[in-house]
């Protein structure tokens, strides 16, 4: 990846790839050791990316990648580190944005808070392939070669992820 | 039930989380730092015998990697801090007062032509830097600091400062992008030339040919780092004129442009000039008000001492109904000359021009009118000044010799009686006393210089 690469991608791919970390690690200070380290292997890699495939899967293929061999190293530091305030920092952020009403706001806002949690207890297997899903908008085609599963396997951790949440965020989703 | 899931999911888990600028700008920074090191191991594996020189070699490589594709992404953060500017150009002191909270960190971009030019940041106040300004023997102490980054928009890097191209010519030289079909993955070392460029803060109210980082001991420094050329100026401080608009410009040359701004007398805005065709950012200094000090503003003002420079009744001069141009000896034309340059007060000025009737700069106007009498001229005070024979004292001038003034740089033709005509900024063609500013030199136009 050259330099002016690894620009555009900073750019276009900010928030996909920082949020994908956010939620992988649960911690801001592990998030952007991730970010980096995601960005800056992608620099190393003397392959050229193909800017007409998906350089968002590519590089969160290589965060996932890296997340893995590290895991172990972030999870017990996970454990002193807490995940509650990104949400309420996040929360906080989203109040300042224009909504109908304060009322449904709040609402809306402990919701999302819901399901966010929700996501968060998933075992890792099933986060991922939910976070890739949902919040970056892969195919499950895409999700199949991100995390280099068969696709027949995305689908039915997909499927085993929703039948959980749809469990956990009965009362949450009809209220 | 599925579908309300979906869309729940969606919404909590849209991304909104962002890295910010530092975290990006860390990135770049460190990806530079890898290629540049993989570059010299490469260096060094093919070069093992010769070490000398090998530096520049690298940081020229490094450098073009940036031109290779067409993607063109313009973000503050690919820019160095105007602290890290600072810091390049070995100000440690000053680099912590742009990282200080007296600093106003500004990342805005205009886009100019083929120029992206990005104003960072700007501080000001009482010795910063570890290197004070020296200005006629005495230490200039209270300075603004500010720093801009320009960078080509066609994907040109801007040459090395070290660099033989450096301040050569001017940079709008156009390469055709060409050949987009095929991919270049190697780069042609393609550089631009190194432009003269003029950035300096104006104050609303003061004219901005007379009141700009010249004539306000300024001083500059320019940085290239990968292909962005960046450029710390510095000058007396402005922040005491706070109360007025204060502004950064930023065209070609190597003074400040006339053509490029516009300055309304009567309200003090400086404005661009929208016909203006070439660089002329204009950006506004948010500087807060209360750090105005009128006091200071006016001692200042009156210590640069521009106001009394051109003595307005001797600019604003007219001619007696009796007066007369009289034949000197030992100028052929001269008599002549200033007879016909008479008939043109009136018209316009315009700078760079030469046009007796729709337009024309001071030495445009004396080298015209010698043109009608079949000398020929340079277009600029400074060869002017090498024409013909000195004259030592206005007293002893005639007719149709060539006065000339100093910052700026002007030239008037002689009358007599102590009078001139030139065409002046502002005013055009027109008719002042020959002291309204001080002489610098006078030469007459002989027989020897007719070509």
């Amino acid at each position: 990846m050259t330099k002016q690469e690894l620009e555009v991608c900073i750019d276009k791919y900010n928030k996909d790839i920082y949020s994908f970390c956010l939620y992988l690690t649960g911690s801001p200070q592990e998030a952007d050791d991730l970010y980096q380290d995601t960005f800056l292997t992608a620099v190393e890699c003397k392959e050229k990316i193909e800017f007409g495939n998906n350089p968002k899967s590519y590089l969160l293929s290589i965060a996932l990648r890296i997340w893995k061999n590290r895991k172990r190293k972030y999870a017990w530091r996970r454990r002193i580190a807490d995940i509650q305030p990104i949400a309420e920092e996040r929360d906080a952020e989203m109040a300042k944005s224009a909504e109908p009403s304060p009322e449904e706001r709040i609402a809306r806002q402990e919701k999302d808070m819901s399901v966010r949690m929700a996501v968060n207890k998933l075992p890792d297997k099933l986060k991922i392939v939910v976070l890739l899903f949902y919040m970056e908008d892969l195919s499950t085609a895409q999700i199949a070669e991100t995390v280099k599963i068969p696709a027949g396997t995305v689908l039915s951790r997909l499927h085993r992820a929703r039948r959980i949440l749809k469990k956990e965020l009965e009362d949450v989703l009809n209220g | 039930m599925d579908k309300k899931l979906d869309d729940a999911l969606r919404n909590a888990l849209m991304p909104r989380d962002e890295a910010d600028l530092r975290l990006n700008r860390k990135i770049v920074n460190h990806a530079k730092a890898q290629r540049a090191m993989t570059q010299r191991e490469i260096t060094q594996r093919t070069m093992t015998a010769k070490r000398t020189g090998k530096l520049t070699a690298v940081a020229s490589a490094a450098a073009v990697v940036l031109c290779v594709s067409s993607i063109t992404v313009y973000a503050a953060w690919r820019y160095l801090s105007s602290s890290e500017v600072a810091g390049s150009a070995g100000d440690i002191s000053l680099a912590e007062a742009f990282a200080g909270e007296q600093a106003l960190l500004i990342n805005e971009t205009q886009s100019c032509g083929d120029y992206r030019i990005t104003l960072l940041g700007i501080v000001s106040g009482e010795a910063l830097s570890a290197y004070p300004h020296e200005h006629n023997g005495s230490i200039a102490g209270d300075r603004t600091y500010a720093v801009i980054a320009v960078e080509n928009g066609n994907g040109m890097a801007m040459p090395d400062v070290s660099q033989e191209a450096y301040g050569k010519t001017e940079l709008s030289r156009n390469l055709s992008s060409g050949d987009t079909g095929k991919e270049r993955s190697v780069c042609e070392p393609v550089c631009a030339d190194k432009p003269e460029l003029f950035a300096s803060p104006l104050i609303g109210g003061y004219n901005p040919a007379l009141y700009n980082l010249a004539g306000m001991a300024g001083n500059y420094t320019d940085i290239t780092e990968d292909g962005v050329l960046y450029r710390l100026i510095e000058c007396d401080n402005v922040e005491i004129f706070a109360d007025h608009d204060l502004y950064l410009c930023v065209t070609e040359g190597t003074f400040y442009n006339r053509e490029a701004y516009r300055y309304d007398k009567a309200t003090g805005e400086i404005s661009r000039n929208e016909e203006y065709e070439g660089l002329n950012a204009l950006f506004a200094l948010p500087v807060d008000a209360s750090k105005a000090d009128p006091g200071k503003a006016a001692e200042y003002i009156a210590a640069l001492g521009f106001e009394s420079d051109y003595l307005t009744e001797k600019l604003y001069a007219e001619l007696d109904d009796s007066f007369e141009v009289k034949a000197g000896e030992g100028n052929p034309y001269g008599a002549e000359a200033a007879e016909y340059a008479l008939q043109f007060v009136g018209n316009p000025y315009a700078w760079g021009e030469e046009s007796l009737t729709q337009g024309t700069d001071s030495s445009g106007f004396t080298k015209s009118v010698y043109a009608h009498f079949g000398v020929s001229l340079p277009h600029d005070t400074t060869g002017q000044r090498e024409i013909g024979t000195e004259v030592e004292t206005v007293e002893s001038a005639q007719p149709g010799d060539l006065i000339f003034y100093e910052t700026p740089a002007h030239a008037a033709i002689y009358l007599g009686e102590g009078m001139v005509v030139h065409a002046m900024p502002e005013m055009g063609v027109c008719i002042s006393e020959a002291d309204f500013d001080e002489i610098a030199e006078i030469r007459r136009i002989v027989d020897g210089c007719e070509d």
